[in-house]
């Protein structure tokens, strides 16, 4: 697998070329969907390609090949360089990859029990075929079973003009399943499931069993039949781990993101040091966090071939670091962070999370409900969206309206919007207990490359003054 | 140049041949190749910084039907070691597989006259020095409008894509488009505030991005005197194409795929020939629009593309099909068999909806909000579209850019604003389309005035 990426840098050496990156990407995938009791659609796909970014006059080319031959490489390396070459001429910031050590470290990978590339189809139809009765058996008036099970993994080979060679295997196993309840014209959903990099001995617990996922999520479906519309305006709000995950990461974590700050796009350019949010507000980026106590995704190291770093960027409310690419970093005059990550081999490295999620604090959930006292409790993610101004929309996907510490009645299109950085200055409290969340259907979106895997999590967070919407 | 892409249909369609006759040999009773070559040129600058990147996405997606059960894998490249073990991973999950009773085997080949879109041959020629250049004068016109202006992204791109599709039914037929787009999205600052705009051109025309730039910053400028709405109320809100397209895209694909009412998770499910939305409104699903940027000669089942009505007059028509489901209605597709992008051989056909076509009205977009007493402008692009419920049709969305209307005259822009409402029963709350159609990459939108929407901020 090191053939073709080094065949790259002598190719790219031979054009004059100072530095080159090349890797080989090979990832499988592999899917189960299922409406109701039917299994509606089983994909595999591997997809094998060589990756080349070329370094040239503070310009960088990125080309690919899907065609496995030393041919292919040299034609992909040769297009790369044209066009970091005509890009050179317009580029008025230089990119400039610093120096960094030569790491060669080969197979890393995750220690699971039961890999899934080791068991069967069967087995992972029966998992899904389970998760599907246990939702219809705990639902009402279901209308529709959605139930998915999603498995990447395979290995990424890294090399580059320094003598770096890394290559490890990336893993992630996603179950999930949405259900829709319907009584009349009324339409309710609910949904439950695990993601994260871990073998298939998860579901033999009883939290993650099939069992439990598909319970919930036809209790969960059922309850919202009856459900209220959230009260719209601002209310103090419980946020639960994986919401509080997706505020970590699309709503701050995009915004520390370097080629954001440097172009000046993100609004925490300059303002390292600063004072942001309160001080129950801390946010980490980490590689490779313990996946088997928090879950989350592992990622030993960056597809620029650097060792991911744990970095906090958010202390006690203090911005104290930004997330780098190498590029980045020397441009910064920063430590790397081993954010440099691509999508897959169509794509170069660019600024990306790894895991990223609000620290935990000292509170049990029974005092966190206490001190919420009146307000809404919201759980989850059915997804959202952030501005670079700092603004975001989420969309919970279970709430619960709170009165004098206990809940009274689910809500439905329990939304939120506001500010970040009003949100970090709201927060109150956190509990003490951290959840990462992680997905193989979705993931983070940059620009083109989209779905990348990242975690997101942290624990329940108290806040004040949430925007909620909703309809009058 | 458009000999190269007809180089590419040849050796495209020859191999999905070859990949037919090879499962035929392996034992699958039916079997379909899909090959997919899609050549992406992207430039794109970070406030100065310059990021370029050419390839070909080039693989294949095969469908087997083994003794009444369908196995598709997927690979990356075209030698023919992978298409071999991809039919055999194929034929292994075919195996694996309860029968699918609603199944009854791929598409038949369908014979309406079809064609390809616009392919525009100063598009094929484009070359990466003329993208620089066009990415460098978005930049410098966005920056030179107003020193407000601090910060930019943005880029300019060409694809050029060749499909081919064989099935052992006798399909065997391919198509290809060739189109660009560009633009840009940037923050003005001042005071410490920080707005956005955007503006963007997708083509299947050589297309000149002279006044992007200046537009999306004229877009950011103009929002840095904003104001919080400070209240809740039911108003009336006029969209401008851009702002509306996704969510158009969202509901009316959910609600239209036969797929989904035949699961039940349809709003338009049991309501053909029913009004569902007021009389102005009237789309059409064109897979033949000459300078739609989803129009191909057939689609990603080899199926001829068509045109389709789904609303009429507010008046549910029809559905939209791929081979599957119109099977289950033993009706003919409506070539909706639509795969993702830009890697289409990765996926199975899914029912999706090609140019949506809006009817247009009289009036311009200022025309339109002439005639609003009391309401909201929203423009550019909003949040949350993507995250809107498209079985319920509930949705809330965050509008960066939003304006009060008041006495049909825009007055003064808004802090980000809340819009949330139903958008299956916001249908018939349609009060006038605009004659202002857009090509945008779901189809040709107008703009257009929705009453009686929630708003908050």
């Amino acid at each position: 697998m090191f053939d073709l990426p080094q065949h790259a840098i002598i190719t790219g050496e031979k054009l004059g070329v100072r530095f080159v990156e090349a890797r080989t990407d090979d990832l499988s995938i592999r899917e189960i969907k299922t409406e109701m009791e039917e299994v509606k659609d089983v994909k595999t796909m591997r997809r094998i390609g060589v990756g080349v970014n070329v370094y040239y006059k503070g310009a960088t080319g990125y080309s690919f090949a899907t065609r496995l031959s030393k041919k292919a490489v040299e034609e992909a390396t040769k297009r790369a360089f044209r066009i970091a070459k005509a890009s050179s001429k317009i580029a008025k910031i230089k990119i400039d990859p610093g120096q960094a050590k030569p790491y060669r470290q080969r197979a890393l990978k995750l220690t699971v029990k039961k890999h899934p590339q080791d068991s069967s189809i069967a087995l992972k139809k029966d998992v899904v075929l389970r998760t599907v009765k246990a939702a219809r058996d705990h639902g009402k008036n279901v209308s529709s079973i959605t139930c998915r099970y999603g498995e990447f993994f395979g290995q990424k080979c890294f090399t580059n003009s320094e003598g770096t060679e890394i290559s490890w295997s990336p893993l992630i196993v996603d179950l999930r399943v949405h259900v829709v309840s319907k009584l009349g014209d009324l339409l309710a959903d609910g949904g439950d499931g695990i993601a994260g990099s871990f073998g298939l001995e998860l579901f033999e617990t009883n939290k993650y069993s099939p069992e439990k996922i598909g319970e919930n999520a036809g209790k969960w479906a059922a309850e919202k039949l009856g459900a209220k519309p959230a009260p719209p305006g601002k209310n103090r709000a419980l946020c639960e781990n994986r919401l509080v995950g997706v505020l970590a990461h699309e709503s701050f974590g995009h915004l520390t993101e370097s080629d954001f700050v440097i172009s000046g796009m993100s609004p925490l350019a300059g303002k390292l040091g600063q004072q942001l949010g309160s001080k129950h507000a801390t946010i980490i980026d980490e590689g490779t966090p313990d996946v088997s106590q928090y879950r989350g995704f592992w990622l030993p190291f960056d597809d620029q071939g650097i060792e991911t770093a744990k970095t906090t960027i958010l202390d006690k409310g203090k911005l104290v670091g930004y997330l780098h690419d190498r590029n980045t970093a020397t441009h910064m005059n920063s430590g790397f962070t081993g954010n440099g990550r691509a999508v897959n081999y169509n794509f170069p490295p660019i600024v990306r999370m790894k895991n990223t999620y609000f620290s935990p604090g000292d509170l049990s959930l029974e005092e966190a409900m206490e001190q919420l006292d009146t307000g809404i409790y919201a759980i989850r993610t059915a997804g959202g969206q952030a501005n670079m101004d700092g603004t975001f929309m989420f969309k919970a996907l279970r709430g619960y309206y709170v009165e004098r510490g206990e809940v009274k009645y689910p809500l439905r299109e329990v939304t939120l919007t506001g500010s970040i950085l009003n949100f970090l200055k709201n927060i109150e409290g956190a509990t003490r207990e951290l959840f990462i969340w992680s997905s193989y259907f979705g993931g983070c979106g940059k620009g083109e490359q989209w779905p990348l895997p990242v975690g997101l999590g942290g624990p329940h967070l108290l806040v004040r003054e949430v925007q909620f919407g909703g309809e009058k | 140049m458009t000999v190269d892409l007809d180089r590419i249909s040849d050796e495209l369609s020859s191999l999905a041949d070859l990949g037919v006759k090879k499962a035929k040999v392996k034992g699958a009773e039916e079997s379909e190749v899909f090959i997919s070559n899609i050549d992406t040129l992207s430039i794109s600058i970070k406030t100065n910084v310059v990021e370029a990147r050419q390839g070909i996405s080039l693989g294949l997606g095969i469908r087997v039907v083994l003794n009444g059960k369908v196995g598709f894998a997927a690979t990356s490249g075209i030698e023919e070691k992978k298409i071999d073990r991809t039919i055999q991973e194929a034929i292994d999950v075919a195996r694996i597989r309860p029968l699918d009773p609603k199944f009854t085997h791929l598409a038949d080949p369908i014979s309406i006259p079809s064609r390809d879109g616009i392919i525009d041959n100063k598009v094929l020629e484009f070359s990466e020095t003329d993208a620089l250049e066009e990415v460098n004068t978005l930049s410098k016109t966005a920056f030179e409008y107003d020193k407000r202006v601090k910060a930019l992204f943005g880029g300019v791109g060409v694809q050029k894509g060749v499909f081919a599709v064989a099935n052992s039914r006798g399909i065997a037929d391919f198509s290809m488009g060739a189109f660009m787009g560009g633009g840009v999205y940037l923050t003005a600052i001042d005071k410490g505030k920080q707005k956005t705009g955007s503006e963007s051109i997708d083509s299947r025309k050589l297309a000149d991005f002279h006044e992007v730039g200046s537009k999306a910053a004229q877009r950011a400028i103009r929002m840095l005197e904003s104001k919080p709405l400070g209240k809740s109320f039911r108003t009336t809100v006029v969209w401008e194409n851009v702002a509306i397209s996704p969510l158009l895209k969202g509901m009316l694909n959910a609600a239209s795929s036969a797929r989904n009412v035949q699961e039940g998770k349809s709003f338009f499910k049991g309501k053909l020939g029913q009004r569902v939305a007021s009389d102005v409104f009237t789309v059409v699903d064109d897979g033949q629009l000459p300078e739609g940027l989803l129009t191909f000669k057939t689609d990603s089942e080899g199926i001829p593309s068509q045109t389709t009505t789904l609303l009429e007059e507010g008046a549910l028509k029809n559905y939209i099909y791929d081979s599957y489901s119109a099977l289950q209605e033993n009706r003919r597709s409506t070539g909706n068999a639509g795969r993702g992008w830009p890697e289409p051989f990765l996926s199975t056909p899914n029912v999706l909806t090609s140019n949506l076509v809006l009817k247009s009205g009289k009036k311009d977009l200022d025309g339109l909000i002439s005639g609003v007493g009391e309401g909201v402008l929203v423009t550019d692009f909003i949040m949350g579209a993507g995250h809107a419920n498209v079985i319920t049709g509930e949705f809330s969305v965050v509008a960066p850019n939003a304006f009060m209307i008041e006495n049909g005259e825009v007055k003064r822009p808004l802090e980000p604003l809340t819009i949330a409402g139903n958008f299956f029963h916001s249908l018939k709350n349609i009060e006038q389309v605009g004659s202002d159609s857009r090509i945008t990459s779901i189809g040709k939108i107008p703009s257009l005035i929705i009453k009686d929407l929630t708003v908050s901020g």
